[in-house]
């Protein structure tokens, strides 16, 4: 840990100063030539000069010497402040985090009412009564201040208490006494040094605060708010007296926060393992969008011709850069989706088949880009969309549909007032006809009483409704492709039918495409007309939905296929499973990416990249080894 | 909504007490005695005896706290022994000016700090980087010699403004804010920084929100969606820093308005402190009290107002 907070050479710095002016405030008796209260008259009100670094007050005396000797009773103050306030709320904190129950309700609604007292008035009331006896009145300051620490190791030691390894220290019958002191307290520790030099930053300010009112050092002796005060005085002759003050004292607080956070980044960095700064990812030189595809995806064999075709993908790559590395998650990607069609993109989690439907939307998460290829849609380039053109085609050429229908939602709007809006952008309308439009929508996606759901917040709804809402939304402005990603897979099982169902009737009601992404073939099989799985980002079979169901050209569709619970025809045989997993992006090998689990595999599978082949008409692979009819039943899986 | 107003409403009651009680309990332990200091040289000690007598401060601690509860309770504070003013009249007199310093300070960190935060939410960069040394240097220099410092630009070495005095809006509107301009700036430095932060921090974790995505779906313009949506997602952080933010600039106006001479309740707070003047003390210490219980209420209705799950439950 010291090693990790020697590393930052900001805080490792701020120490260093911090540690030099505490040994010369303590050692000023030593350091300097004369005492802080020597006048000399004749020396009053100078600026800065090598006998008096820091000038001299009104009285000639050396503001330096008396910055020094203030410091002594200044830094005290904050110091006792800060044990006090530190001394207090570590015990408590502990226990209301480690104990919790009754001690810790308690203990809150005590820390509520503390932390509401206004400090500022309650520490001018304490100085009437202890103005003789500082250090008490800094106590009392150190209780005041003490909730926010209370609050916080409360917090540190209540994540302690959830870990393992307290439970295990249980099982081998430790006291709690020992357990708190071996095992919470280390832990704790971190936190309490960050807010111990917090707490002394503030204790400062507040000392000083009311030694420049008067509560402090009294006259001739110094202390840096009296020496703000006095400078306060004399401000039209000299600034001098009013910095020498309130720079020491500054000084002082900035090296305490910049320790401070120091110590909070070395705790983050110790419990996470993980460096808490990233690297700021480069810039990115501009996408090549219209570059001429290359051919690797194939000859793309099936209907419809990209001239008839509402939207042509070739060649798509997207990447997802963190932490300074990219990583691909769509290589070279081919896509083609005629109007009024519905097209399934199948694969595992991983596979990158969200990644292809959100680069079509121009929704990719923030460190995702198309890196590659060109996305058309009609007769636009949708990749290098920009600002109100980029909206439009948000509008109404593709509407999207989330996962996760409730989340989807802004939280803090009735339903009826998104719905209104998005209607209102789309269309144009007034506030009253927008408004009956909404209405319609919620009918149309046969919500029951339209009226209710849209005067009710998105946490009103169940997830079906949710659902519907979200479709709603997505057909408002007539969009010609509607994207689903996952669109049931949030909902429970009677649900999803009745939503796929609605999807089916409302894309033939209104003519537009579907793109459908899931991981299941149950909800693809349900509505779609084509079909592509992906595998490792990138196309691996695409065909007529029948035709790659019935008659799977490539292992990996076979195993998928496999893997339904439907097409398990012995109840008792356990389901069948594709052994391993997916390989993260980057991992991909130079051949077949799927070539790890594939039982089929040859050497001439990892030699080269595999292309892509046509088995039938409007039926491609990318297998060098694609399965026969027959074939279909020896897969990969592991039943 | 109801339960959490109730909660607040509850809590206020045991803070009260407790301000009270400890202003109450704490001067009176302090040294000084407030008939000697009435009667001033001239007093012996049967003089001094009698008017304590009837100033009713011969009494045990628990008869006069009752006293004063029951006369607080009805409005009257009480009068103070040092002026021989009533202190309600005294607060009331002197809260005009700590108010209208106060609002304008939080009017002047919300609006600067928030616009701040947005666009370093929005842009990062350096403009995220200014933001967090500023925010560093609003919590290590303390307001009182920020305001000192202007003083010595502003008013001393440049004369462009007023270095003491206040004006009030009804003698001079222009002259009022001539005279609060140094003030609220030393006031809301810390304030905007504090403000500023939280926006840019609230504003980004809603920005990752899926929501936003789904509302980048349907074709909003980024704006709308920031303004619109993403400000209003993110205004619970930004209304409970605002809310900690007023109270804290309530305690700040006792350094403040004795630093710019702001005749306020602030300044009137250090002035009792100073001269033993308790019965305007403790009237300070309720108005401090109230004032925390109605931010703290204020912000509760706030939360309703912007989060609905917080009205329904």
């Amino acid at each position: 840990m010291a090693r990790q907070f020697l590393g930052n050479r900001l805080a490792t710095g701020a120490l260093i100063v911090l540690a030099a002016i505490v040994i010369a405030c303590a050692a000023a008796p030593v350091l300097t030539s004369s005492g802080p209260t020597d006048t000399s008259l004749g020396e009053s009100l100078q600026g800065p000069s090598a006998r008096h670094l820091l000038g001299t007050d009104q009285l000639g005396r050396d503001l330096l010497t008396r910055v020094l000797f203030g410091g002594r009773s200044t830094l005290l103050h904050a110091l006792i402040v800060s044990l006090v306030a530190v001394g207090v709320a570590v015990p408590l904190g502990i226990v209301a985090g480690y104990v919790g129950g009754w001690a810790d309700r308690v203990i809150a609604t005590v820390t509520d009412i503390v932390m509401s007292l206004p400090a500022m008035i309650v520490m001018l009331v304490v100085m009437t009564a202890f103005s003789e006896h500082l250090p008490v009145a800094m106590a009392a300051l150190g209780l005041i201040l003490a909730p926010p620490i209370v609050r916080n190791v409360r917090g540190a030691a209540l994540a302690v208490r959830n870990e393992l390894f307290i439970d295990a220290a249980k099982v081998a019958g430790l006291s709690k006494g020992r357990i708190v002191f071996r095992h919470v307290f280390p832990r704790v520790l971190g936190p309490i040094l960050v807010q111990a030099a917090l707490a002394t930053a503030l204790g400062l300010q507040f000392a000083v605060g009311l030694s420049f009112l008067g509560f402090g050092a009294q006259p001739p002796s110094p202390d840096w708010g009296s020496m703000i005060s006095e400078g306060s005085q004399v401000l039209n002759s000299s600034p001098w007296p009013l910095l020498a003050g309130g720079i020491a004292l500054g000084l002082v607080s900035l090296t305490l926060v910049l320790v401070g956070d120091g110590l909070r980044d070395m705790a983050v960095e110790s419990w996470t393992g993980s460096p808490s700064r990233r690297r700021r990812r480069p810039a990115r030189p501009p996408v090549m969008v219209s570059q001429a595809p290359r051919s690797q995806d194939g000859p793309e064999t099936e209907k419809p011709a990209p001239d008839e075709a509402l939207l042509v993908v070739r060649g798509l790559s997207v990447a997802f850069t963190t932490g300074g590395t990219e990583r691909k998650v769509v290589s070279d990607l081919n896509l083609t989706i005629a109007p009024g069609e519905i097209v399934g993109i199948v694969g595992e989690s991983g596979c990158g088949k969200s990644s292809v439907s959100r680069a079509v939307s121009r929704l990719l998460a923030s460190g995702g880009e198309i890196v590659g290829g060109s996305i058309r849609f009609a007769d636009k380039d949708v990749a290098s969309l920009k600002g109100e053109d980029l909206y439009e085609y948000r509008r109404h050429s593709v509407s999207y549909v989330a996962q996760d229908p409730m989340t989807a939602l802004d939280p803090s709007l009735r339903v009826g007032v998104l719905l209104r809006r998005i209607v209102q952008a789309g269309e144009g309308l007034s506030r009253r006809a927008a408004d009956a439009r909404v209405l319609e929508l919620l009918a149309q996606v046969q919500l029951p009483d339209p009226a209710a759901v849209a005067k009710r917040y998105p946490h009103e709804l169940s997830g079906g409704m949710a659902q519907r809402v979200g479709i709603a939304r997505a057909i408002a402005t007539k969009p010609r492709l509607l994207i689903a990603d996952e669109p049931t897979t949030a909902l429970d099982v009677t649900v999803q039918a009745e939503i796929l169902g609605l999807l089916r009737s409302l894309q033939q009601q209104l003519g537009m495409a579907v793109l459908l992404v899931s991981h299941d073939w149950g909800v693809v099989a349900q509505i779609c007309d084509r079909v592509v799985v992906m595998y490792g980002g990138e196309v691996v079979e695409r065909g007529r939905l029948e035709k790659v169901a019935r008659e799977p050209a490539h292992p990996y569709t076979a195993a998928l296929l496999a893997c339904r619970p439907s097409s398990v025809v012995d109840d008792d045989l356990p389901l069948p499973t594709i052994l391993g997993s997916v390989l993260s992006p980057g991992e991909w090998p130079t051949g077949c990416r799927f070539a790890a689990r594939c039982t089929h595999r040859t050497e001439s599978c990892d030699a080269a990249p595999i292309p892509v082949s046509a088995v039938a008409s409007a039926h491609d692979v990318r297998c060098i080894h694609p399965l026969r009819d027959g074939d279909s039943t020896e897969v990969t899986a592991d039943v | 909504m109801a339960h959490l107003i109730l909660r607040r409403l509850l809590l206020a009651i045991p803070l009260l007490f407790i301000v009270s009680v400890l202003t109450f309990v704490l001067t009176n332990l302090g040294p000084g005695d407030p008939a000697a200091t009435i009667l001033g040289n001239s007093a012996t000690p049967e003089s001094i005896a009698a008017l304590n007598h009837q100033l009713g401060l011969d009494r045990s601690i628990a008869v006069q706290y009752w006293n004063w509860l029951h006369a607080a309770l009805s409005g009257d504070l009480g009068t103070s022994v040092v002026t021989s003013q009533s202190v309600g009249q005294a607060i009331s007199q002197r809260l005009g000016a700590t108010l209208s310093l106060v609002m304008l300070s939080t009017l002047v960190a919300v609006v600067i700090g928030v616009g701040l935060g947005l666009v370093s939410a929005l842009r990062g960069g350096i403009l995220g980087r200014v933001t967090d040394i500023l925010s560093i240097g609003g919590y290590v220099i303390p307001n009182f010699w920020l305001g000192l410092l202007l003083v010595y630009f502003f008013s001393v070495s440049l004369g462009w403004l007023p270095a003491t005095g206040y004006v009030s809006p009804a003698d001079s509107i222009g002259e009022w804010i001539r005279s609060m301009v140094l003030p609220v700036l030393a006031l809301s430095v810390m304030g905007i920084t504090g403000v500023a932060k939280q926006t840019r921090d609230a504003l980004r974790e809603v920005m990752s929100r899926e929501f936003i995505t789904a509302l980048r779906a349907d074709g909003f313009p980024e704006w709308q969606i920031i303004l619109r949506h993403g400000l209003r997602n993110a205004a619970i952080p930004i209304v409970t820093v605002t809310g900690v933010l007023f109270i804290g600039m309530f305690g700040g106006t006792v350094l403040i308005e004795s630093v710019f001479v702001v005749p306020g309740i602030g300044g009137l707070a250090v002035t009792s402190a100073q001269t033993g003047d308790f019965q305007s003390l403790q009237g300070v210490a309720v108005v401090f009290g109230l004032v925390v219980v109605g931010a703290n209420l204020a912000v509760d209705l706030l939360y309703g107002w912007f989060n609905p799950k917080v009205r329904v439950q």
